[in-house]
This record gives C-alpha cells, structure tokens and sequence, in this order.
C-alpha cells in the first residue's frame, strides 16, 4: 500500500482544491470504499506532501469556521505523473505474474 | 468532543521529536474532521453518544494516527533531532553574529557620516542598544529557549545550558561610554572580563580582574534567574487556561 495514498491525493487535487474531509470523501467515492483506513491518517500525507512542495494549502473561511484547502503545484502534478508511470510498470509486472501463475495452476 | 484522546496523541508526537507547528496543525484538523463527521452521524439518526462513537473511530485508532505521522521525516522537528546544536550553540552563535552586525553597521556608518565628527545622540544611542544586547536579550533567549523547548517536550538541560552561556557571555561584558565637549573625542567601547581569563596571555585583551569577573557571573546568575521566573510564570499562566499546545 506504500504510495496508495499519496498518489489518490495528488490524482484528486489536481482536479481542484479541497479540504481534509471533502478529500476523504472523494477518495472513498472514487475507489468504492475499496481503500479503508482511519480517515485521519491523511493529514499527515497532506502535510508532507506540502512540505514538499508538491502541494500549497490556503485557509479560507466558510460557515463561520477556517477550513484548510489544498491544491496541487506544479511540482505535485510532476510528481504525479512519475507516480503513475511507476505504478503502471509495477502493475504490469505484477499482472504478468499472476498470469504467469494462473497459467501453471491450470496447467497442473 | 472527546478531547482527551487528542490530547493524548499530541503529547505522544511531541515526546517522539514530531515539530510542534505540525502537531498542533493535526490536532486542529482532526478536531474539524471530528466535528464534521460526528454532524454527519447525527444526520443519519444516530443520538449524540453513537454519533459521537462513529466519528470517532472514522478518525482512527491513536496508533494508527500515530503511525501515519511518525512515517513523514519531514514532520520532524529540527530542535528535537539535534538539541544541543538549537537549544545550546545557536543562541551563542546568534548573539555573537548580532552583535558583529552592529558593530559592523556602527563602523560603516562612522566612516561615511558627513559631516564628522559623530554627534553625541549618535554615541548614547549606540550605548544604550550595546546595553540591551548584553543585558537585556540573553533574558529574552533564555526565556524564548525555555519555552520552545518546552512545547517541543525536550529536554529542559539544553536550554539552561544555552541560556547560562549567552547570560554568561552578556555578563561579564561591560560597555564604556565617555563624552566629551570637544568634537571627536567621545569614545564608546565595549569589553569581557571573561576574554583575559581564558586567554591570559593575550595582552590587548587586558589583565584579568576577579572581582569584576565575579561581578559579571553575578549579573549572568541574575540574568537567568529573571528568564527562569518568567519562563515559570508563563508555565503556570499556561497551566491555568489548559496544558498542551
């Protein structure tokens, strides 16, 4: 699950800007609540992820209350695009070995 | 709102060296994705206890939290990683750098002031910063010192090693100050008692003078017992309205 997280966040932050909750809500949408952990376990991704640089955070008020907003920067799409270079490769591998398995089960 | 857990993973990231700064952002932040989610339990007809229960374990375990921010190096705090080097030689290094600065900013100012000689507010002026700075500021970073180590849950010798240093440093430092009526003989200077002590041998520095050296760990004595007071006053101020962060 190493780099599940941070990849999520910058795919969805590219979109557009959001804060912590509206975050976790729009991971769960789009994965189907496939990926289920502690919803406060994102802060800290998010934090990291500003510090660098991949990410800026602006505090807006609505309703009465600050809610912290973040947004992906240059350097975060940068990012993203290597993520997702590296996890199709390590997808590809991985599915040609299941294949490769699958085949010598119903071989035996 | 149960807080007490909050506080618990605040105190248990703090003790493992995670930046104060950071922590208290999180805490904020869960309080506000607590807050969000317990409102959103309620909409779906649970009672304030469930609700409050669901919200809850939406966040997450305290390990789980804990782990999540343990796993980012860069949420460390520097003063944790490296005391002695924040809390104890910066706060020297700081006040020698300063201190050169004036005196570098004091001496380019007095070769290009037109027309010389300097005039006597010049003089008092410069007098009365040069108390300031040996005096006044190693209270000030004694103070500062203490409570960032403090809230970054260090420990406390670190601190009172590098206060003691610049109050010791501040307080067997005298500055002279002599004006006269006659343009261009004011003289203002500045010296250690402590200087000939360590280097004896050095003649420019002057003959080493006990008393007047005890008289400056007197002053340095005094010094970080004021910072100590009101690092305490600020604890107990601090204590009244709520511990933590």
């Amino acid at each position: 699950m190493t780099g599940v997280p941070e990849i999520l966040i910058l795919r969805l932050l590219a979109d557009r800007e959001m804060y912590g909750y509206e975050l976790v809500q729009a991971i769960e949408a789009a994965t189907g609540s496939a990926i289920k952990t502690g919803e406060g376990v994102v802060y800290p991704i998010l934090h990291a992820l500003q510090a660098g640089g991949c990410l800026k955070a602006s505090r807006k008020p609505i309703n009465g209350r600050t809610r912290i907003y973040y947004s992906s920067t240059a350097a975060g799409k940068k990012r993203l695009e290597l993520m997702i270079r590296e996890w199709s490769r390590i997808n590809t591998a991985v599915s040609q070995v299941l294949k490769g398995v699958g085949h010598a089960i119903a071989a035996a | 709102m149960q807080s007490q857990p909050l506080r618990n993973l605040s105190e248990r990231l703090l003790h493992a060296g995670v930046a104060h700064r950071h922590v208290r952002r999180y805490i904020r932040e869960l309080r506000d994705h607590y807050e969000d989610a317990f409102r959103e339990e309620l909409t779906k007809g649970l009672d304030r206890s469930q609700a409050e229960q669901a919200a809850w374990a939406r966040l997450g375990s305290e390990e789980e939290l804990a782990r999540s921010v343990l796993a980012q190096p860069a949420l460390r705090s520097t003063a944790a990683r490296f005391p002695a080097l924040v809390f104890g030689a910066a706060p020297v290094f700081i006040w020698f750098a300063s201190l050169a600065l004036i005196v570098f900013a004091l001496f380019a100012f007095s070769e290009t002031y037109e027309p010389a000689p300097l005039p006597g507010w010049f003089f008092r002026s410069i007098y009365g910063l040069l108390l300031v700075w040996v005096r006044v500021l190693p209270v000030l970073f004694g103070v500062l010192l203490l409570i960032a180590s403090a809230r970054q849950r260090t420990a406390i010798h670190w601190p009172i090693i590098g206060t003691a240093m610049v109050a010791l440093i501040g307080g067997t430092a005298t500055v002279h100050l002599e004006l006269r009526a006659t343009p261009g003989m004011s003289a203002l200077g500045m010296n250690s008692e402590l200087l000939p002590m360590i280097f004896p041998s050095v003649a420019a520095l002057g003959k080493p003078n006990a008393l007047a050296l005890a008289g400056g760990f007197v002053r340095a004595a005094l010094m970080l017992g004021i910072a100590a007071t009101l690092y305490v006053i600020w604890r107990t101020r601090l204590g009244r309205v709520s511990m933590a962060i």
